[in-house]
């Protein structure tokens, strides 16, 4: 095994493409695509060095950057795409750098990061449609007992959550 | 099976209790919000009058999620993602550099006073005796040059013998580089010693740092808890979307808490799998590299999305060209197949289990196996190699005919002497012209040519399993097949041959001829245990194996050593079989590294031994690791003769 962990070129594009379309969701908030660019750039250099730590700062930079631009009134549909990105990139690099460190550079991977891609993003993109789709659907107007218990439940489900 | 269950229930006993206890904080929290949202109303009125009470709840269902999202956070900041820990098949672990563990002493900062005293009474003790080869001179004017520090224009390498006080300066200094005063003396001396030894100085400090060792995961099933920040982005994000009244952030606090029902709901990862190896060719020559496929097959009904394995590479052979990891994706019933290259020197070498990792597909659980593979799983390195070697023998001789040269007269090619002649003296070595002279009969004498007896004595030895980097070959290795191509070379040379290991594992072949007692020797050197490429794990006693071995000894025989001198025990065993009238010829593959202290202090070590050896009528060939065994051979033999 080679001491430096490097995960393979085909992950780092990968994780690249999912951070680069979060940061271009964000661009109708320029301050948020600023801090959003800064984060990708982490984000897949951390992905090529495999440092868990430089991946790491670099989603939260580029959260935070959604969570801003969500604040500052980006349009719902890009918010989902830009948060989606974030989680993307980083469940990618985490994957490959976690692979790369058990298997050395030298090894063959890229099938299984492939696959593992590919599921997370069909899971994110489904979930996405799901929730964006019932978002359409209902015009507001909404009785307020089922905005608390939507946020009290779902709140406490996350909580239950392990993972 | 019962440690999987084990595993796999705790994560649940948790979640109970944890639930538990957040049920109850969520109350508390919860109070402690609507008191702070009175006071608040309390003293701005307009407050309370703008908001409506019943959006007040939403507000404070927000503000408690926030407090969870960063809970949550603080959690995820301080745990790391848990992950197996795969065996590490690529690095040699039976060898060892000499003088890594000197280099190891002095790093070794954790010591106390008496452990420090310890470190220089060994450091000066070593860098005496070596100091006598160094300065070539005789005990006491060795002693007195030490002691009175100038044999160095180094102050740092002069105090280590002379005691001087330490000075402010050495401390301060001490204390500003890390560097304790005593490693620095050390250090400092041992450069002088090899500066004045014509020995290469040129140190690079990352080598010295000795590598950890890693232990690979145990088998079984265990979460990694990779997605554990993904509760805290969710709860950020609602709580944010809540506060600010944002729906976008909402939403995506949705689309989140869809990814982990995705992340918890994932299965049990399976490693029912088949791995075949294959290994082309079994029986390689030396250094021949082998080729090994192989072929992994899912034999169960479920999806395998991320299978990681690596091969049991056994522990002495090292990666020529690709890896012995992979990592794959296998539908049920699909195979695939990888191959890498090996090579390795000799001996006969067993493949460990496959090491796997199966994980689910987001990669929440992990589940670790050893599964041990089908098809082959030893590699013989065969040590047959045909060679013209002339082997310069000592004089001991058997009485039979060979072709070592004796001192006794008789028949033969060279001349020797003249002596009176004998009744019974053969015609054709009367001395004729000396008879037509008129000076009477006498009878030419020759030097007898006679067959030696030789027994080849490898140094097997736990420590003599070193080599002078992590890759190259041990001087076990080394001597073995050393010995077989003397063997071979002897036996066709009519000499009598037989083999014996130096190691707590004892190999004894007494001395015979003809092809198949070198079968017999091949078949020994290749495959017998006491020459595996692994050391032994006992230690060698002197007093126990050594008597041993000369009760086997024939009288008439002489012995070829094989050992890379790395302690001075083996000069004591060479010197007692010497004393003993075994005549020794010691190979010495030179096995001793370069780059640190200590390795250069192992390296001056074995100078002096080899001298010492060489006083005590030993002769020795220096092999180096560069330099072909026949060449070694005649450069020593002209020193000889």
């Amino acid at each position: 095994m080679n001491e430096k962990t490097r995960p393979p070129r085909f992950a780092v594009l990968m994780t690249g493409a999912a951070v680069a379309v979060a940061t271009l969701a964000l661009a109708l908030v320029p301050l948020a695509a600023l801090g959003g660019l800064a984060g990708g750039v982490l984000v897949v250099a951390g992905t090529a060095r495999g440092s868990r730590l430089v991946l790491g700062v670099g989603t939260v930079l580029q959260l935070a950057a959604v969570v801003f631009a969500g604040a500052s009134s980006l349009p719902p549909g890009l918010l989902l795409v830009g948060i989606l990105g974030g989680v993307l990139g980083w469940d990618i690099g985490e994957q490959s750098i976690n692979a790369t460190q058990q298997l050395g550079s030298d090894a063959t991977m890229v099938r299984s990061i492939a696959v593992h891609t590919a599921a997370s993003t069909f899971v994110g993109a489904v979930a996405m449609v799901i929730v964006y789709g019932t978002y359409l659907v209902s015009t507001g107007g909404q009785p307020l007992v089922a905005l608390v218990a939507f946020l009290g439940g779902g709140g406490l489900v996350l909580l239950a959550m392990r993972a | 099976m019962s440690r999987i269950s084990e595993r796999s229930r705790h994560p649940d006993d948790e979640t109970d209790e944890a639930s538990a206890v957040g049920l109850r904080r969520f109350l508390s929290v919860f109070g402690v919000f609507a008191v702070v949202a009175g006071f608040v109303i309390l003293i701005s009125p307009e407050v309370g009058s703008s908001l409506s009470v019943r959006y007040l709840v939403v507000m404070a269902i927000g503000g408690v999620l926030l407090l969870f999202a960063v809970r949550r956070w603080f959690k995820r900041v301080v745990s790391s993602v848990d992950t197996a820990k795969t065996p590490p098949v690529e690095r040699r672990m039976t060898v060892s550099i000499p003088g890594d563990d000197f280099d190891e002493m002095l790093d070794d900062d954790s010591q106390n006073a008496m452990g420090r005293l310890q470190m220089k009474e060994t450091a000066q003790d070593r860098l005496r005796a070596v100091a006598e080869v160094v300065f070539a001179g005789d005990v006491e004017d060795v002693d007195e040059r030490l002691a009175a520090g100038t044999w160095s224009d180094d102050p740092d390498a002069a105090a280590l013998f002379s005691n001087g006080e330490t000075s402010m300066r050495d401390r301060v200094s001490s204390f500003v580089s890390g560097t304790s005063v005593l490693k620095r003396r050390v250090v400092s001396a041992i450069r002088e010693f090899a500066r004045l030894a014509d020995e290469d100085v040129a140190w690079d400090d990352a080598s010295a740092v000795s590598e950890e060792r890693v232990n690979a995961t145990e088998a079984g099933t265990h979460a990694t808890e990779r997605w554990n920040g993904l509760t805290a982005l969710a709860l950020t994000t609602v709580a944010f979307g809540v506060l600010l009244s944002q729906s976008g952030l909402v939403l995506a606090g949705a689309v989140l808490s869809g990814l982990g029902a995705y992340a918890v709901a994932g299965s049990s990862p399976s490693t029912s799998v088949r791995i075949t190896r294959e290994i082309q060719p079994a029986d390689p020559r030396p250094g021949e590299p082998v080729v090994v496929t192989v072929e992994v097959e899912n034999v169960g009904g479920q999806l395998i999305p991320d299978l990681r394995i690596v091969d049991g590479v056994p522990a002495d052979l090292t990666i020529e060209k690709d890896s012995p990891r992979h990592g794959t994706a296998l539908r049920p019933g699909a195979r695939m197949r990888y191959t890498y290259t090996l090579s390795g020197i000799r001996g006969s070498h067993t493949f460990d289990d496959v090491f796997i990792v199966s994980r689910n597909l987001p990669g929440t659980l992990e589940r670790v196996e050893e599964i041990t593979a089908e098809g082959d799983d030893t590699v013989i390195y065969d040590v047959s190699s045909a060679l013209d070697l002339s082997v310069p023998l000592r004089k001991q001789a058997s009485m039979h005919v060979g072709r070592v040269l004796t001192d006794s007269a008789g028949s033969g090619l060279e001349f020797h002497s003249v002596r009176e002649y004998r009744s019974g003296d053969p015609l054709t070595r009367i001395d004729w012209s000396r008879a037509a002279r008129g000076e009477g009969l006498a009878t030419l004498q020759f030097h007898e040519e006679r067959s030696a007896t030789v027994v080849l004595v490898i140094d097997a030895r736990r420590e003599a399993y070193v080599a002078s980097d992590d890759d190259s070959p041990s001087a076990v290795d080394r001597s073995v097949l050393a010995s077989a191509k003397l063997a071979s070379a002897l036996l066709a040379a009519d000499d009598r041959v037989g083999l014996a290991s130096l190691s707590p594992r004892r190999c004894w072949y007494s001395p015979g001829a003809g092809h198949t007692h070198l079968a017999r020797l091949y078949d020994a050197l290749a495959t017998d245990e006491a020459f595996a490429p692994s050391p032994p794990t006992l230690p060698y006693y002197r007093r126990i194996n050594l008597p041993a071995l000369r009760k086997r000894l024939p009288s008439d025989s002489q012995l070829v050593v094989f050992s890379p001198l790395v302690d001075d025990e083996v000069v004591e065993i060479n010197r007692q079989l010497q004393a003993s009238g075994y005549p020794i010829t010691i190979i010495s593959p030179d096995a001793s590294g370069t780059g640190t202290p200590g390795r250069t202090l192992a390296r001056l070590e074995r100078r002096k031994r080899l001298s010492e050896l060489r006083r005590a009528n030993v002769r020795v060939v220096d092999w180096d690791a560069d330099e072909s065994l026949a060449l070694a051979l005649t450069n020593a033999g002209r020193r000889w003769s």
